[in-house]
């Protein structure tokens, strides 16, 4: 593994330009009211910011409020969905659809319920997709 | 000396049974599997390429013999012939006790092997090699009878629909048939096995009760569990009930009411199964009085699966009447007309058929009644 070392003075002429164009900007004069209100604005932001992020000033009682809040909403939500199942007995008996498994009675007789060519539709596209003969239980590995 | 004739004598004598036996035969090959076989030596069509298989079938488009070659069935046809060909049980090993998720993939294909053969016998015909041309179409017929084992309702449709292609097809033929040829393939016909019956394709019907039956043995939770997965394939679309019809439902999963809906269940399908056996005129009344039974059902189950026989039993009845018209058209080719024709009788009511000339010149025979309404029964003879 190698490393490679900085040199100092790869960037010395553009740290010198830049030097020469800072020196010919004018620097306005020390204002005393400016320095102190700025020093204010920095230490009240030191401050502030453990409270934000961390346990130093963690609010326990306003943490504890709005999990309570949200337990009792969560609570009323399911013994309103409960309630409404119960009453509903449509629900209970609407399953989910499950797809009958391909090429069984089942399915068949399931696309021939609305119309016989659906039926043939179906054995049309099970035909060409079931056990296709580029299935690998076709293949002759002596071809 | 004499010790040694006699010995060489018994020896003779008791080698005698073993020279007499046969020579062991090959016990024959159940054609399913052979089908089976064709099946996998069939080329990979895409959905235009199948399309026209099924076109050129049913005649919709003209068959181009070349075409044909081109698109590969040479390896499969040899196969396809010796299984339709065989006299041996055809058993597609079909397991009723899987009840209602039972697998027939074999009708996929078989109906495509059956347009295979079907396209096989319009290029012979269309070369002008008539005699391997109507073998062809011999082999479609065989194959019907062969699919329709199993004896359920989705296999007698689909025997049906093979049959009703080899009819079509010699129909476009015949006319062009010398005499001896149509005679001929009309004997041949004869000599077919007959198609399996709705009646007894209809008693396949009883395999999902039988099923439903066995899941009462079952312990719970098990029983509930096959249950509401039987209802969840879509059984019963149980979405569209009404709320006292949801509960009623509900109710069902339980032993004594399913026990009395089974009953119920067994007992309809038993007569649907009846009715199915009688003359048109009987059973078609009958047929319609059970699906109104059906209908209004205090079971929803019932109200719900059970399948109105009454449209497939027109279909029997009206492949009947396609057959006596080709018969009409093999005995008299061209020289059919109106007199000749209505001496034949459709297999509905039995009245007899009439020919109908189209302003293109074509012949068609039809039926009088149109069962059901609005869509006609007849045969187009000719191109």
């Amino acid at each position: 593994m190698s490393t490679s070392t900085p040199d100092p003075d790869a960037h010395a002429s553009l740290r010198e330009a830049l030097q020469r164009d800072a020196a010919r900007v004018p620097e306005p004069p020390f204002d005393a009211v400016l320095h102190r209100a700025t020093m204010r604005r920095i230490q009240a932001l030191a401050e502030a910011a453990p409270a934000r992020s961390g346990s130093p000033g963690w609010n326990w009682t306003a943490s504890l409020s709005a999990a309570t809040a949200l337990g009792v909403i969560c609570l009323l939500a399911f013994l309103w969905l409960s309630r409404g199942i119960r009453r509903n007995p449509v629900q209970i008996a609407s399953f989910a659809k499950i797809c009958p498994p391909r090429a069984t009675v089942l399915a068949y007789q399931r696309a021939m319920n609305g119309r016989q060519d659906a039926f043939f539709e179906m054995l049309d596209r099970d035909a060409q997709t079931l056990l296709p003969p580029s299935s690998k239980v076709f293949s002759n590995l002596l071809d | 000396m004499n010790i040694r004739v006699l010995v060489a004598a018994l020896t003779t004598l008791s080698l005698l049974p073993v020279l007499w036996a046969e020579e062991p035969q090959t016990p024959p090959i159940n054609p399913a599997l052979l089908y089976w076989q064709a099946a996998a030596q069939l080329p990979k069509l895409n959905d235009n390429q199948a399309q026209e298989l099924r076109d050129m079938a049913s005649g919709k488009l003209p068959v181009d013999p070349a075409k044909v070659e081109k698109l590969g069935f040479a390896p499969a046809e040899g196969l396809l012939r010796k299984a339709a060909a065989s006299s041996a049980p055809c058993d597609w090993g079909i397991s009723k006790a899987e009840g209602p998720c039972l697998a027939l993939p074999h009708l996929a294909k078989v109906m495509e092997l059956a347009r295979v053969a079907a396209v096989e016998a319009e290029a012979k015909l269309a070369r002008g090699e008539t005699e391997e041309g109507i073998e062809w179409l011999l082999t479609v017929h065989r194959i019907a009878r062969h699919s329709g084992a199993g004896d359920m309702l989705l296999t007698f449709l689909v025997q049906s629909s093979i049959d009703t292609i080899a009819l079509k097809s010699a129909a476009r033929h015949c006319l062009a048939w010398d005499e001896a040829t149509r005679h001929g393939y009309s004997e041949k016909l004869k000599s077919l096995p007959p198609l399996h019956s709705l009646q007894n394709g209809y008693s396949g019907e009883l395999s999902i009760a039988t099923w439903l039956e066995r899941q009462l043995d079952r312990p719970e939770p098990e029983r509930s569990e096959k249950l509401k997965l039987f209802y969840s394939l879509g059984c019963v679309p149980t979405e569209s009930l009404s709320q006292a019809d949801a509960e009623k439902f509900h109710g069902q999963f339980k032993p004594e009411p399913m026990k009395k809906l089974l009953a119920e269940y067994r007992g309809l399908i038993d007569r649907t199964q009846r009715a199915a056996g009688k003359p048109w005129k009987e059973g078609r009344p009958e047929l319609d009085a059970l699906g109104e039974t059906a209908k209004h059902s205090e079971y929803i189950l019932i109200r719900q699966s059970y399948l109105p026989l009454a449209k497939v039993y027109d279909k029997e009845f009206m492949l009947v009447t396609m057959r006596t018209m080709l018969d009409a058209a093999l005995q008299y080719g061209a020289q059919i007309d109106e007199t000749k024709a209505a001496t034949y009788q459709d297999a509905f009511e039995g009245k007899p058929l009439r020919l109908v000339k189209s302003t293109d010149g074509t012949l068609r025979l039809a039926a009088v009644e149109q069962h059901p309404a609005g869509k006609p029964i007849e045969l187009k003879l000719g191109k």
